[in-house]
């Protein structure tokens, strides 16, 4: 499979978001919480209090945003295929907040295309202070982030695509 | 501020009274968090390692926050190993250092009133002396590089009004000169005390943590992502994450920056 082609399990994909907004607007609902293994959906409607999270690290659907967006606009696109069995998912190891780089002034760590080995530093995840370097673990190429900086994360949430084949 | 002199460490006392195998003393550095990190990659050091600066000039802070030290105050970066600790405890680790350091000033200062502001500064007499910063290098094995900015001899009796109102010393809340290397000392002992705990899988510091904590049935406003929530503070869960009662129920928050905290 391709990055092109659409997956039909895939809960981020644009039709299936449609969908539920139709099915909560002809319901009246207020809020669809959707999840599948590691994905995740929650769409809300209707003029917002200032909706304070009841859990601060939900993963980000405030609004039918169409899927996790890559870090910079130079990303993915030249990257080749995000999917395929060459392409593996780094993950975030503990809820926290994702930052592309070690403070405000640095480069990022990674970008897309950058060759990665197993002890290159990826991103940092931060909980209530402790800031944790998040190693690559496996070798290969970044070829998608998934993760906008300072974006809060759940354990599991993927955090860049990495094709090993490269 | 009183500007007081450099402190003179006693390296050999530190090494014969704590855990310390190896102690980095620099007269100036930028940060020591910087210089532990890397370090960190050195496998020939022992751990745990002490990077020490009689004067730091780039203290960090969460973003872009500065540590702003003057002689007299203690900028120290304990480099330690932490064992294979789940990702979902780690966040605790803000907490168990934070109270090492509430600990570490009571046993040297055993009136003062301390209290824990979560998730880790320290606040004496109601005002911060004491900051924290922990980053977890990538380098194997797991390790942490906790680094630690306290205000010792380093008087705010002359400061500014505003930062007098936010901001003390050691020396301020005892009135006396302190030696910087017993407030050193009682703070490694305690960290090596309270992290030896926390590596221990069935350990448990919440009662602790609930004991000290400086924000309980506090009005708050935590920034997070981009938001602002307010509520009163119900205390801290076993977890770490702090609780705050607001208009929709009780939340609960592994993250996020208090702007503003306030007595009902």
């Amino acid at each position: 499979m391709t990055g092109s082609e659409p997956n039909p399990d895939e809960v981020f994909e644009v039709d299936r978001i449609r969908q539920l907004v139709e099915l909560m607007e002809e319901h009246g609902l207020s809020e669809i919480d959707l999840r599948r293994q590691e994905q995740r959906i929650r769409l809300r409607r209707g003029q917002g209090e200032s909706d304070a999270p009841q859990e601060f690290f939900v993963p980000a659907t405030p609004a039918a945003a169409p899927a996790p967006v890559a870090a910079s606009t130079d990303s993915s696109q030249a990257a080749g295929p995000t999917d395929g069995e060459n392409i593996q998912v780094i993950k975030s190891p503990m809820v926290g907040t994702f930052y592309c780089r070690a403070n405000p002034d640095a480069p990022s760590f990674v970008n897309v295309g950058d060759p990665v080995s197993a002890e290159t530093t990826v991103c940092i995840i931060e909980a209530m202070k402790v800031f944790n370097e998040i190693p690559a673990e496996i070798s290969g190429t970044i070829v998608a982030i998934l993760v906008e900086d300072e974006e809060p994360v759940e354990f599991g949430k993927p955090l860049f695509k990495v094709d090993t084949s490269k | 501020m009183a500007d007081a002199p450099s402190p003179q460490f006693q390296v050999d006392r530190i090494l014969n009274e704590t855990s310390v195998e190896h102690i980095e003393l620099h007269d100036e550095l930028i940060s020591t968090n910087n210089l532990a990190m890397e370090l960190a990659g050195r496998s020939d050091l022992p751990r745990p390692t002490l990077v020490l600066a009689k004067t730091q000039t780039g203290g960090r802070g969460r973003g872009k926050n500065q540590w702003w030290s003057t002689g007299g105050s203690l900028t120290f970066s304990l480099l330690t190993n932490l064992g294979n600790l789940p990702g979902d405890r780690i966040p605790q680790l803000s907490l168990t250092v934070g109270l090492a350091i509430c600990q570490a000033i009571e046993s040297v200062a055993p009136l003062a009133d301390v209290a824990l502001k979560w998730p880790n500064d320290v606040y004496l007499d109601g005002k911060k002396v004491a900051g924290v910063l922990i980053e977890l290098p990538t380098n194997p094995p797991p390790q942490a590089i906790i680094g630690i900015g306290l205000n010792v001899n380093n008087s705010f009796t002359t400061a500014p009004e505003e930062l007098q109102q936010t901001a003390t010393s050691l020396c301020d809340a005892v009135e006396l000169e302190l030696d910087i290397n017993e407030v050193l000392i009682a703070c490694l002992q305690q960290l090596t005390q309270h992290i030896d705990l926390f590596r221990q899988p069935t350990a448990s510091l919440a009662d602790q943590w609930r004991a000290y904590h400086l924000l309980q049935g506090m009005e708050i406003e935590l920034e997070v992502y981009s938001k602002t929530v307010t509520g009163t503070c119900v205390g801290i869960d076993d977890d770490g994450a702090l609780l705050l009662e607001t208009e929709k129920g009780t939340s609960r928050f592994l993250g996020g920056v208090i702007q503003r905290f306030e007595s009902r």
